[in-house]
């Protein structure tokens, strides 16, 4: 369709009577089409006016739809007073209740978790043993041990943060080599990737995919003019500018060792 | 994780955000602020008090489960939330399943004399909806009407009312757009 035809449409797109193959179509237009945008969310709030009323919600709908939520099997949702678990962590949801998740941490890999948790807590007191039990839990977990490893020697810590909470942690080694090892964001549908951000002198970079569980991340590489890393969720092939909202953010802090 | 310490006050853009975060005190909040609207519309759309609350349960779950859909750049969270209830209603209203319940909408609607002003009730804003729908011209008042709240698509339009297509999409178009101005004071009156 000419972009004539499609203008033409957008009043009878936007209350929903238009056929399946026009949408298609006009939605292909849409996203390059910023005016006709503009038409359409101006024919939405239109239609959004005209739909409005005041009606009676029946009682015990609400309880519906939290049990609906709360069934949603979502690995990786943290619980709300929870604050990170450590990457390898399996969280498990559960409905008690009140409808408060609870999370658990699964056998085996509860073990290099625990190592993780105890190395950022920067209490090295037995420094040689527990480098020891980390090189063993390279061997056996991977990249969780690796963390560990950088966490051990001279290393950043970035904590990306939302609304002046805690989301998601990454360990910097010396090389610029980083592990994102905590992370309370929920995993997202297959269709969908968090995607990291850094400010790098005013400009937005990509740092790389995370993919939709962010329990399971490559290392990736933060170059010494970023300032600031950003976590957004984009469509699974990513993107080339973020897309709002930023989940979490946080600042590069100095070279400094935690 | 952040918890949006006084929900009453947040707006529901910061609402839809710290439900991307996985917060549900915060769907909780828009559920109380907007519950009402997306089941009354979806209510008066399909006629039946059962599927209108399944409705408005697949809204809210939805919300949840892909809050990234809501873009608050591009307008309020009730815009938003209407316009998937008033999708999914629709094809409700389509499907072969309601053909009957549609049919019966059809009759009712006939015999009560439908109106499409009789169908606004808003209680904030009734009087300038009201208003702007009264100053549309018949044919386009009737286009809306049919395609709104009539699940009517614009070819189903064309053909209750024997004219061209053409002429119904341009009429839905230009009934929206003279509306527009009419409700932008009450639709900023209204929104967060």
């Amino acid at each position: 369709m000419m972009h004539g035809e499609i203008e033409e449409l957008l009043g009878a797109y936007a209350l929903h009577a238009t056929e399946p193959e026009e949408d298609r179509e006009i939605e292909a237009h849409l996203a390059d089409c910023p005016r006709c945008r503009a038409e359409v969310q101006a024919h939405l709030e239109v239609a959004a006016m005209l739909g409005s009323s005041a009606s009676e919600v029946p009682a015990g709908l609400w309880e519906k739809i939290a049990a609906s939520v709360g069934e949603i099997p979502l690995p990786g949702a943290p619980d709300k007073l929870s604050v990170v678990h450590p990457l390898g962590a399996v969280p498990v949801m559960r409905q008690r209740g009140s409808r408060r998740w609870q999370v658990t941490v699964w056998g085996a890999v509860a073990a290099v978790a625990a190592a993780v948790i105890a190395v950022l807590g920067a209490q090295v007191s037995h420094l040689d043993q527990q480098v020891q039990t980390l090189r063993t839990a390279v061997g056996q977990y991977g990249l969780s041990g690796a963390a560990a490893q950088v966490a051990l020697g001279p290393h950043r810590t970035i904590v990306l943060t939302a609304d002046k909470a805690d989301v998601a942690k990454v360990v910097v080694g010396p090389s610029g080599t980083a592990f994102w090892v905590q992370s309370s964001l929920r995993e997202l549908p297959s269709s969908k990737t968090y995607q990291l951000w850094g400010l790098a002198r005013g400009n937005i970079v990509s740092l790389g995919l995370i993919g939709p569980d962010p329990r399971s991340v490559a290392p990736f590489r933060i170059e010494a003019t970023i300032t600031t890393v950003m976590v957004t969720a984009e469509p699974s092939g990513g993107t080339a500018k973020p897309t709002l909202p930023v989940l979490a953010q946080g600042d590069v802090p100095a070279a400094t060792v935690d | 994780m952040a918890v949006i310490s006084d929900l009453s006050s947040a707006s529901d853009a910061s609402l839809a955000m710290a439900v991307a975060r996985w917060q549900e005190e915060a769907l909780a909040e828009i559920y109380r602020r907007h519950a009402g609207a997306v089941f009354g519309l979806a209510k008066r759309l399909i006629f039946d008090a059962v599927l209108a609350e399944e409705v408005t349960q697949e809204v809210f779950v939805r919300l949840w489960r892909e809050p990234e859909r809501y873009d608050p750049t591009r307008g309020s969270l009730r815009t938003f939330l209407l316009s998937v209830t008033h999708g999914r209603a629709i094809d409700i209203l389509r499907s072969e399943m309601s053909r009957r319940a549609r049919e019966e909408r059809s009759r009712a609607v006939a015999e009560a004399g439908y109106d499409l002003e009789q169908e606004v009730f808003d209680l904030t804003t009734a009087e300038r909806v009201r208003e702007a729908v009264a100053k549309l011209p018949g044919v386009e008042r009737k286009a809306i009407e049919l395609a709104y709240f009539g699940g009517h698509s614009y070819r189903e339009v064309a053909v209750i009312e024997n004219e061209p297509e053409g002429t119904i999409k341009s009429r839905i178009r230009s009934g929206l757009r003279r509306m527009g101005p009419e409700l932008d004071a009450a639709v900023k009156g209204t929104d967060r």
